[in-house]
């Protein structure tokens, strides 16, 4: 027992696989040992979730798929010093090739560390990059530093960090403000949360590096509710970082002093854009408006703000300590650097991931995440949320960069990357984002709360098999317009998806449309849910589990689903073990 | 302060700085619209129809309202893609927006007339008000209120309560109330005179009112016209016991009054030929009706006891009326061949009406039916003549039986003779009521095109026809049809004709946006729920007996009473601010079309609790400067932006009604609201109190 | 305006948030946390008071509190479930575990079960996109699920289990 160390990985995805229910259970089997469990977040595999890793003598075995069968073996192991070589992810096959073409700046420390301890964040070189610019960089220093970097702001516009810190840095005023957008609302997209569970400290240095390089005085993270453990580990972490005299007056000795708090947003996505993040943080209706003022010129409560998202900020201790060439040598086209993905859907091996710019489409979804989970051909990904687009196979092998994604019609996002099979409607898709939008747009402007709102009725209409040719010209006609006069981001990049589907997959509105067909089976009024009679065993749980009493059928015989009644909830298909129930 | 420079669409203008590119273009001279912005307000930027291009920037199109000029920047105001995207702006603005801008009666109406108008002016006593208003539309009232069909009642919204309002009798009452207060039609005061000369050719109910408009805007007029007295159809193909012949002296003699001449008994082409009009005149107006009968196309048409309705009505108005004998058999199923049939009744006969189809396919207004029936007329539906034979002094019908097929082109059901089912009818004369005509011999020599069906062609917004200068309306244009269309008719055309002698571009009569709530039985009980079911006033009626056995008018009109009631039922459809609602204006000016994005429409409970201000949410287009007027201007904060996207809105707070909030009245949410989400109560406004009583 | 139908224990309680939470425009949203933490939803009454003893216009407040998807004005089941509708719980059957739900508790979306035992609700992306489909109930996430195993889960809750 000598010299080993368990760590058990609690983010709230590995929680939410049962990471936690496995840290109880061996803390109680390990505490008479007198050994203490510790606790580390999201390493990014999270296919292979609850991982437990368990260093001994310095080297670390990471365990994943840990169940209590298994945590027992790993007791046992622990307190007898063997080890095994079962379910070692980092090592399979499967592992090598999830982590191979990853190169992790941002998550570098993610899964490793245990993020409610400032001191491990210190002994892997954390503050450090903070130490060096106060006492060896002039604040424009480090501004040039970030430029020369080529770092964009990773919240999915991709305008030059560097050079909105020095807007900050040379806007007039006394006090200025500096925010961290951790309002993740894409759908689909889990980077943030990640980062601030994983390595809430990282992110913090990078603001208080960009606070001493701009001269910002108060630092606010814009953190959503869904997230409790982000902001209880951000609560912790800036707790010690003042007790450190990392944060607040007279930083580390000298005359650099930076508050920072952390607000929880209320639900709306809307509050990701810029001015109605401000709007939120000053207590209102977070309702964007007109540009300019640009927020480094006017911001919170008027005075010069400078936002960026938790993963710009992430990037910048590693770029003051190692250089801006240690970083923009990772480089293709106009982008620097590396982008974490939260890699999702019909995906074999699902998980956070960073990778460097100029990896293709195809890289990731083939190689780094192994293709569909189903097996079923992989259909697109969708990158960039409600405010991207669908992506087709045909087109994987664009390179992840900000101009080739764009060039796609999708955008690179914040880096929620959707992997759809054959079984995925482009059409539900398109409908699917477009209620999100209509749903989250704030209601201001015309062309969004209404436009959107009737796109998503004709999208609607298409799904049921009411659409007419026309809606397809009726379709692109409004996004035309939605996106060409929004106020926000928000409103001009919503038809991004339906555009895309359009685009890509036209054929396939077409079947909805003219043939009255749903290809991928999901649209509910365009399937019937039957029977496979050879399939049957007559065992009833179908009958049981359907809640409109449309199956009928008794024991050993060969059920009847009534389509009158049916609703296509789809429940039976799920519950039937002998794959007897089909969508035709 | 600091002036830059900007050009507006290539138009230098020197402005302060901080100026909104909206300021400068109206330096410019380019009114941009906008919905939500309002004076002393800040820029809200939410409406986006005053969006604007910056040359040379993204390509994205920004609000004028709150973007503010640099030195040196050139916009683009105005161009086909702007406009576009204000015409789809309120396309979307509109199908969010619930309301009727006039109320379907007026919409449904041929000559637009101002019913709801009308109607609060008779609940208030002003009678000879509301005979003004409506001779803004139409000159003869009283002819109207007496014969017309009504289509402004069939789309009464009061139907879905329990029943219409009786506008048409409305108009009669206010027609007759106002000879009986003055002894004579008011009329207003003609323009001076133009010294332009306009020949009309007919002085029915389409060449009078041409006439009448005409003469308003200070034109010389001159009618020509066959008969010996005017009134056309109305006095020759509508017996006496519907509308009297006091009735069309006192209104259409009130336009000669007015100085327009009427040339009687000359006919154009015999008296007078057209090259002579279109030489003396600056202006020729055709409205020479639908005169000649149709054919029954029966072998035995051309017998002597064969008439047709019109020539028989048209030979009672002139006094000299035909021997029908004792057993009419009348032919059609239009309001002439029930006219016929109740004159005959009055003669003294026993009357059969055969109509081809069944009731429910008859043209004729229902209550002129009930009114026939209830007089004695008999009528065989499903029967059609096919032969007429001479019988001594009488004749033999040939009938036979028909049943109903599939729909024809009209939409209804074509009826189909059955084989061996012909039976016969002995008569003392039969009559033909089965349609009519455009007798265009007259005018022939004009040149002007003819449509298949034998109408003058002309061009439906302007009136005019093939023939520059050379208008047209009524029955000749349209193909016989009812008085109203053709008194509306008449009135666009002397809308361009006006135009026309003016030199202007010939448009005909502007026509407004108009809002609808949609089809009367598509709109949701809800709307209905709060009215108390109060029945329709009915109009007393002479005794039976003297109804059969004269021609005195059967209908007595309402009592001062009884119209008052009768116009308090009225649900006021119509929008208070249609006038002057500012996404009226827009929607027309750019076109707008409310049904291009049919689709939901928030539906929230309007709110009448205050006594001074109402709030009609569902007009409501979320530019919340009720909002910030009353929170800025006021420093009240009564109410608030609730919600979220699609179902925003401006309401006060924690669903509370208006009158439970500190809401003094004071309007200044009024004031800015571009629509009439946020209106006074009646009698609320700001200086109420000082109007002086119209 | 004075709240005047607030009782004199709705204003001490607003005072008292109040003086917890901070008074300046900023705190209006953590002051409506702080209620409806403390209420499971917001109170009109309480609402009003602390517009009061802030002494901003009750009107902004609940503005703010109907812009905000995470406030509702009506009180909450004892445990809320929160259905992820993210993308990758869309594509894997989201709508399933939904219909399970609402099946199971005879409730509806965005509603409370009768016995005050349930609140449903769904919910744009709970972040846990690898185990999707995932619902969370209070604070515990449940991912990979399927209706079966929902129910299940829905289950032990309405027996006290958790």
């Amino acid at each position: 027992m000598e010299n080993t160390r368990v760590f058990v990985g609690l983010g709230s995805c590995g929680i939410a696989a049962g990471a936690q229910d496995i840290y109880d259970y061996m803390d109680q089997e390990l505490k008479s040992d007198n050994m203490d469990l510790e606790v580390t977040s999201c390493v990014g595999m999270c296919y292979a979730e609850p991982i437990v890793e368990i260093e001994h003598n310095g080297e670390r075995r990471r365990y994943g798929y840990v169940d209590k069968k298994f945590a027992d073996e790993l007791i046992e192991s622990v307190k007898t010093g063997e080890f095994s070589d079962k379910n070692l992810i980092a090592l399979s096959d499967d592992g090598k090739k999830y982590l191979d073409r990853q190169v992790k700046i941002v998550l570098e420390n993610c899964g490793i560390i245990n993020p409610e301890s400032i001191d491990e964040y210190i002994n892997a070189d954390g503050y450090k990059a903070l130490a060096i610019c106060i006492k060896e960089y002039k604040p424009e220093e480090i501004v040039s530093i970030v430029k020369e970097s080529g770092l964009k702001g990773r919240g999915g516009a991709g305008f030059l960090t560097g050079l909105k810190w020095s807007f900050l840095a040379g806007a007039k005023g006394d006090y200025k403000y500096l925010v961290c957008n951790a309002d993740e609302g894409d759908p689909g997209a889990f980077m943030d949360r990640s980062v601030l569970e994983g390595d809430p400290h990282k992110v913090i240095e990078g603001m208080l590096i960009a606070a001493y390089a701009t001269g910002a005085k108060e630092g606010v993270i814009y953190c959503r509710a869904e997230y409790p453990l982000a902001i209880k580990r951000l609560g912790i972490a800036i707790a010690a970082g003042e007790e450190k005299n990392f944060i607040g007056d007279n930083i580390m000795g000298s005359d650099f002093s930076f508050h920072l708090h952390v607000k929880e947003g209320a639900g709306a996505f809307v509050c990701g854009e810029e001015t109605a993040l401000m709007a939120s943080i000053e207590g209102k209706r977070g309702m964007p408006r007109l540009r300019p003022p640009f927020p480094a010129n006017s911001g919170i409560n008027k005075s010069p703000t400078n936002i960026n998202n938790v993963e710009t900020y992430g990037n910048v201790p590693f770029i003051i300590l190692n250089g801006a060439g240690a970083f923009n040598k990772y480089a293709f086209k106009n982008s620097y650097g590396t982008k974490v993905f939260a890699l999702a859907g019909k995906i074999k091996r699902g998980g956070l991931i960073e990778v460097p710019m100029g990896l293709t489409i195809r890289e990731i979804v083939t190689e780094i995440g192994g293709g569909t989970s189903s097996g079923h051909p992989v259909k697109a990904v969708q990158m960039g949320g409600p405010a991207g687009g669908c992506i087709p196979e045909r087109l994987f092998d664009t390179p992840i960069d900000y101009d080739s994604i764009n060039e796609t019609g999708a955008i690179m996002g914040s880096g929620g990357m959707v992997v759809m099979d054959d079984s995925t409607c482009m059409v539900d898709v398109a409908r699917y984002f477009l209620a999100f939008t209509q749903n989250e747009s704030c209601g201001k402007c015309t062309f969004c709360r209404i436009g959107t709102k009737r796109m998503l009725e004709i999208l609607t209409r298409i799904t049921e098999g009411n659409g007419v040719m026309e809606d397809l010209d009726k379709l692109e006609e409004l996004a035309g317009h939605i996106s060409k006069t929004s106020l926000c981001g928000l409103g001009q990049l919503a038809p991004n998806p339906v555009l895309t589907t359009i685009k890509y997959f036209r054929e396939e509105y077409e079947a909805h449309i003219k043939d009255h067909k749903c290809p991928a089976g999901v649209c509910k009024s365009l399937i019937t849910i039957q029977v496979i009679p050879d399939n049957c065993t007559g065992c009833t749980l179908c009958a049981r589990v359907c809640p409109v009493g449309a199956i009928e059928g008794g024991r050993k015989k060969i059920h009847v689903i009534d389509p009158e009644t049916c609703t296509r909830c789809g429940l039976c298909i799920e519950a039937c073990n002998f794959n007897a129930i089909e969508v035709v | 302060m600091a002036l830059v420079n900007v050009k507006i669409n290539g138009i230098d203008v020197e402005i302060e700085e901080g100026s909104t590119i909206l300021q400068a273009s109206k330096i410019a001279g380019f009114e941009i619209p906008t919905l939500c912005h309002a004076e002393g307000l800040e820029p809200f930027t939410s409406c986006f129809l005053c969006v604007v291009k910056i040359d040379g920037g993204r390509g994205n199109l920004v609000p004028s309202c709150a973007t503010k000029v640099t030195d040196g920047m050139s916009v683009t105001v105005e161009s086909d893609e702007i406009r576009e995207s204000r015409r789809m702006n309120l396309n979307l603005l509109l199908s969010d927006h619930s309301g009727d801008c006039v109320a379907p009666c007026t919409v449904a109406c041929p000559s637009s007339i101002d019913i709801q108008g009308f109607l609060a002016l008779v609940r208030e006593g002003k009678e000879s008000e509301a005979a003004k208003l409506i001779r803004e539309k139409a000159p003869i009232p009283g002819a109207l209120g007496r014969i017309c069909p009504r289509p402004c009642e069939t789309a009464c919204r009061r139907n879905r309560v329990e029943e219409s309002i009786s506008i048409c009798y409305m108009k009669r009452y206010i027609s007759d109330t106002e000879i009986k207060e003055f002894g004579q039609v008011q009329l207003p005061e003609p323009a001076s005179d133009t010294n332009k000369h306009v020949a009309i050719i007919g002085a029915g109910p389409a060449g009078m009112t041409a006439a009448y408009f005409l003469r308003l805007q200070g034109h010389s007029v001159t009618v020509f016209e066959a008969h010996a007295k005017s009134g056309g159809m109305l006095r020759y193909g509508i017996p006496y016991y519907r509308l009297t012949d006091e009735t069309l002296k006192d209104e259409f003699d009130a336009i000669e009054r007015m100085g327009v001449e009427v040339k009687y008994n000359t006919v154009i082409g015999r008296d007078i030929s057209t090259k002579h009009l279109e030489v003396d005149y600056d202006a020729l107006v055709i409205a020479i009706g639908a005169q000649g009968a149709s054919s029954m196309r029966v072998e035995g048409e051309d017998l002597p006891g064969v008439y047709s309705g019109i020539d028989y009505l048209g030979q009672i108005g002139e006094d000299g009326d035909p021997d029908i004998g004792k057993k009419v058999v009348v032919v059609g199923g239009g309001n002439t061949a029930i006219d016929v049939a109740r004159t005959a009744i009055r003669k003294g006969a026993e009357v059969t009406v055969l109509y081809r189809r069944t009731r429910a396919e008859m043209p004729a207004s229902s209550f002129e039916i009930d009114e026939a029936l209830h007089e004695g007329v008999k009528i065989d539906f499903l029967a059609a003549p096919i032969k007429v034979e001479q019988n001594g002094s009488d004749v033999t019908v040939q009938a036979i039986r028909m049943e109903l097929g599939e729909p024809d082109a009209s939409g209804r059901r074509r009826p189909v003779p059955i084989k061996g089912s012909e039976f016969e009818i002995e008569a003392s004369s039969i009559i033909s009521a089965i349609g009519q005509k455009v007798v265009t011999d007259g005018i022939v020599d004009t040149g002007v095109g003819l449509t298949r069906w034998g109408t003058i062609v002309a061009d439906p917004d302007t009136f005019m026809t093939d023939r520059p200068g050379i208008f047209t309306c009524g029955d000749c244009q349209t193909g016989a049809d009812i008085a109203v269309r053709a008194v509306g008719n008449a009135r666009k055309a002397a809308y361009s004709v006006d135009q026309y002698l003016k030199g202007e571009e010939v448009t005909g009569e502007p026509v407004l946006f108009n809002s609808t709530m949609g089809e009367l039985e598509d709109i949701s009980e809800e709307v209905f729920k709060g009215y108390e079911k109060k029945a329709k006033v009915e109009m007393p009626l002479i005794a039976d007996k003297e109804r059969v056995t004269t021609f005195a008018e059967i209908e007595t009109g309402f009592t001062r009473d009884k119209a008052r009631e009768e116009a308090e039922r009225c649900l006021e459809c119509g929008c208070e601010a249609a006038d002057e609602c500012k996404l009226r204006i827009y929607a027309t000016e750019y076109g707008a079309d409310q049904s291009y994005f049919a689709g939901d429409i928030r539906d929230f409970q309007n709110d009448y609790t205050h006594p001074a201000i109402k709030m009609e949410v569902n007009k409501c287009i979320n530019c919340g400067a009720c909002v910030r007027a009353c929170a800025e201007i006021k420093g009240f904060n009564v109410l608030a932006y609730v919600g979220r996207g699609f179902g925003t809105r401006m309401v006060a707070p924690f669903g509370r009604s208006l009158v439970d909030t500190i809401c003094d009245g004071c309007g200044e949410c009024v004031t800015v609201c571009p629509t009439a989400g946020i209106m006074y109560q009646k009698g609320a406004e700001k200086g109420a109190e000082n109007e002086t009583s119209l | 305006m004075a709240c005047k139908d607030c009782s004199n224990a709705v204003l001490e309680e607003a005072r008292q948030i109040v003086k917890e939470v901070g008074s300046e425009p900023e705190k209006v949203i953590p002051l409506l946390q702080e209620i409806q933490k403390r209420h499971s939803y917001l109170p009109d009454d309480l609402v009003e008071a602390v517009a009061d003893v802030m002494e901003v216009p009750a009107s902004n407040i609940y503005g703010v509190a109907t812009f905000y998807s995470q406030f509702r004005f009506t009180p909450m089941g004892k445990h809320l479930i929160k259905v992820c509708k993210g993308t990758a719980c869309h594509v894997s059957g989201a709508n399933l575990l939904t219909a399970a739900i609402c099946d199971e508790l005879d409730v509806e979306e965005g509603g409370t079960t009768e016995d005050m035992l349930f609140s449903l609700e769904t919910v744009a992306c709970l972040g846990c996109c690898s185990l999707a489909p995932v619902v969370m109930i209070d604070n515990k996430v449940y991912g990979k699920l399927t209706s079966s195993k929902v129910r299940k889960i829905v289950k032990e809750y309405k027996d006290g289990k958790h």
